[in-house]
C-alpha cells in the first residue's frame, strides 16, 4: 500500500514538473513564432492553461508531503502536545473529507464533459475531459497523501 | 438565513480555523465548502467541477509557476553574490554603505522575482555574513533587509499583482507597470533614510581588516551587472514595449535565466532538476491558496453576499477618504492575521466592486494593497519577512522587530504620498505601448 503510494507520489510529481517545462517551451515557442518568422502558433495560450491545470493539482500533494503550505503556528505552540495532536488529527480528518467531496464533484464534472463530447472553441478542438482530467486525478492523490499522514499519526499513537 | 450572520459565521469559522493552526487552503476550502451547503444544500457543490476548472484553466495564472521557476534558476546558479558584490562597491560611498546595498540588491532582485519571502531571502542569505563581518549594528541590518525585501512584491514582476489581476481582469502588463515608478521610489524613500541616519548616528564599529581594501577593477563590478540588467530589461521592456504578455515575459525570463546560469553560473542537470521541484513545490503552495480561494469566492457569490456587502458598504455614504481611512485600517487588521496570498485572494473578489463604486482606480487600489500588504509582512505577530530574517541571522525576534519599526513610518507616509499624487502610480501605465 505505502509502496503504491510512493509511487503515485512520484508519478505525479514528475509529470507536473514535465509540465512546468513544457509550459516554457510551448510559449517561448510562440514568441519566437510570432515575433521571429510573423506567425502565430494559435495554441500557446490554450496548452499552457492546460498545463496550468496540470501543474496545479498534480503538484498539491507534493506540497503538501514538502510542508510547504502555510499555517499559523502561534496559538498552536502554546497548546498542551496531546491536545494539539488530537486537533492535528481533526483538522486532517476534515481536510481528507473536504478534498474527497471536491474529489468527487470534480470527477463527476469531468465524466459530464466527455459523456456531453465537450470540444475548446479553438484551433485544436481538444476534448476537454482530457486537460480536465487532472483535477481528479491530482485531488485523488492529495487525499492519499493525507490519508498516509493520517495513517501514519494512527501507528505513531499505536 | 440573515445575509449578515452568514458572513460573520463564513469568516468566523474560517479565523477558527485559521488560528487553530489549518493549514491554509484547507480551511479556506472547508469554509467555502460549509457555506456552499448551508446555501444551497448538495445540489450547490454541482458547480464546483466548473468553478476549478474555469479558474486554473488561465494564461494569467501561468505566469505565477514560470516567474517563480526564473529566479529559482537564477538563485541556484548563484547569481546573487556577484550582484551584491557589484552593487556594494558602487553604492560604498554612500552614508550607510553596506546597508544602502541591501535596499538597491533587494529592488535590482525584485525586478526578477515576485515573492517578498524569496526576496529577503536571497539578499539575506548573502548580505548578513557581509555585515557581521563588517561590523554593521546588527538591528539596523535587519531592518533594511526585511523591508528592502518587501520591494519583491511592489516592482514587476509580482505574484500579488498577477492574482489581483486575475481575479479582477485588471490587465496585469498595466499592473506590473503600475509598480514600477512606486517601488523605485520607495526604494529610494528607503535609502535617504539609512543615509540620513548613518549621518546622524553611525551604523556601523570601525573593525580592522574589513575587506573595504580588496577592491574590485571597474570593469568586474560592471560585468557582473550585465546578465542580471540584460534580464531585467527583456522582462519588463518586453511588457512595456507590447512584444509579450506577462506570461510570455516569465516564460522568456526562464529561457534567458537558463542561458545566463549556464554561460555565468553552474548551471547543471542537478542544479536544474532542484529548481524545477523548488518551483513546483513553492507554486502549488500558492496556487493552492489561489484554488481553494475560487471555491470560497464562489461560495460567496452565490449567496450574493459580495453584493449584499457592496450595498451595506454603499449606505453607510462615507465620503472617499473616509472610505480610504477604514480600508487601511481593515487591511492593517488583516496583515496581523493573514499572509500575503491569502489576503488578496480572500478580500479582493469581496471588495473590490465598492472600490469601483466609489470610483478609486483599480492600478492605485491595487498598488495600494501591495504597499499595505508589505506592512503586515513586516508587523509582528505574522510578518513573514520578519522570520525569515530571524532564520537567517538565528538573532532574536524582538531584535528584527525593533529594527524594522522605522520602516514603518516610511510605508504609511508612502502610503499618504500616492494617495495624495495617483499620477505616481498611474503614469507609466498610461505610457505603455498596447500590443
Amino acid at each position: 500500500m505505502s509502496a503504491l503510494a510512493r509511487i503515485l507520489f512520484a508519478a505525479s510529481r514528475w509529470a507536473a514538473s514535465t509540465a512546468l517545462i513544457a509550459m516554457v517551451v510551448i510559449v517561448v515557442a510562440e514568441i519566437i513564432a510570432r515575433n521571429v518568422f510573423g506567425v502565430s502558433l494559435q495554441l500557446s495560450e490554450e496548452v499552457a492553461g492546460y498545463l496550468l491545470v496540470a501543474v496545479c493539482f498534480l503538484g498539491f500533494a507534493a506540497s503538501y508531503r514538502g510542508g510547504d503550505l502555510m499555517r499559523i503556528d502561534m496559538i498552536r505552540e502554546l497548546l498542551p502536545e496531546a491536545l494539539r495532536r488530537g486537533i492535528d488529527v481533526v483538522f486532517d480528518v476534515a481536510a481528507l473529507a473536504a478534498v474527497l467531496v471536491v474529489d468527487y464533484f470534480a470527477a463527476r464534472f469531468v465524466i459530464s464533459s466527455y459523456n456531453r463530447g465537450m470540444l475548446a472553441p479553438t484551433l485544436l478542438e481538444t476534448p476537454l475531459w482530457i486537460p480536465q482530467l487532472f483535477i481528479p486525478l491530482g485531488l485523488t492523490v492529495l487525499a492519499l497523501a493525507l490519508l498516509c499522514r493520517l495513517l501514519s499519526i494512527a501507528e505513531e499513537a499505536a | 438565513m440573515d445575509w449578515a450572520a452568514q458572513l460573520v459565521l463564513v469568516l468566523g469559522l474560517l479565523l477558527a480555523l485559521l488560528l487553530g493552526g489549518m493549514w491554509l487552503p484547507f480551511a479556506i476550502l472547508i469554509s467555502g465548502l460549509l457555506s456552499i451547503v448551508a446555501v444551497d444544500g448538495w445540489f450547490g457543490l454541482n458547480a464546483l467541477g466548473f468553478v476549478l476548472w474555469g479558474g486554473t484553466n488561465s494564461f494569467t495564472l501561468t505566469g505565477i509557476p514560470l516567474f517563480i521557476l526564473m529566479s529559482e534558476i537564477l538563485l541556484r546558479c548563484g547569481v546573487t553574490v556577484p550582484l551584491y558584490r557589484s552593487l556594494a562597491r558602487i553604492v560604498q560611498p554612500l552614508p550607510g554603505g553596506l546597508l544602502q546595498t541591501n535596499v538597491l540588491a533587494s529592488a535590482l532582485f525584485a525586478a526578477i522575482c515576485g515573492s517578498s519571502v524569496a526576496t529577503a531571502a536571497a539578499i539575506g542569505t548573502v548580505a548578513l555574513p557581509n555585515l557581521e563581518s563588517h561590523g554593521y549594528d546588527r538591528r539596523a541590518a535587519f531592518g533594511s533587509l526585511a523591508a528592502g525585501g518587501t520591494l519583491g512584491i511592489l516592482i514587476p514582476p509580482s505574484i500579488p499583482l498577477i492574482l489581483y489581476g486575475s481575479f479582477t481582469e485588471v490587465s496585469v502588463a498595466k499592473l506590473f507597470m503600475a509598480g514600477v515608478v512606486p517601488g523605485i521610489a520607495l526604494a529610494l524613500l528607503f535609502m535617504a533614510y539609512i543615509a540620513v541616519r548613518a549621518l546622524v548616528k553611525p551604523v556601523r564599529k570601525p573593525v580592522e581588516g574589513t575587506g573595504d581594501e580588496v577592491r574590485l577593477p571597474l570593469w568586474r563590478t560592471v560585468a557582473d551587472l550585465v546578465p542580471f540588467t540584460f534580464l531585467m530589461v527583456v522582462v519588463l521592456g518586453g511588457i512595456y514595449f507590447g512584444f509579450a504578455t506577462p506570461t510570455e515575459a516569465a516564460a522568456l525570463g526562464c529561457a534567458f535565466a537558463l542561458v545566463i546560469g549556464a554561460m555565468f553560473g553552474g548551471l547543471n542537470r542537478t542544479v536544474l532538476a532542484q529548481a524545477v521541484e523548488a518551483s513546483l513545490r513553492g507554486s502549488c503552495a500558492i496556487l493552492f491558496i489561489v484554488v481553494a480561494a475560487m471555491v470560497f469566492a464562489f461560495a460567496f457569490e452565490n449567496a450574493s453576499l459580495g453584493t449584499r456587502l457592496t450595498e451595506w458598504l454603499l449606505s453607510f455614504n462615507l465620503d472617499r477618504n473616509a472610505f480610504l481611512a477604514a480600508l487601511l485600517l481593515l487591511y492593517v487588521v488583516l496583515g496581523c492575521l493573514l499572509e500575503s496570498i491569502a489576503m488578496i485572494v480572500i478580500t479582493v473578489p469581496l471588495l473590490f466592486p465598492t472600490v469601483l463604486a466609489y470610483g478609486i482606480d483599480p492600478l492605485w487600489f491595487a498598488i495600494a494593497l501591495v504597499i499595505l500588504i508589505e506592512f503586515g509582512q513586516l508587523t509582528p505577530p505574522f510578518g513573514i519577512n520578519l522570520f525569515v530574517i530571524k532564520r537567517i541571522s538565528g538573532a532574536p525576534l524582538g531584535q528584527v522587530v525593533r529594527g524594522t519599526v522605522p520602516y514603518y513610518g516610511l510605508m504609511i507616509g508612502f502610503l499618504l504620498v500616492i494617495t495624495a499624487f495617483p499620477q505616481i502610480v498611474t503614469w507609466l501605465p498610461g505610457m505603455m505601448f498596447e500590443r
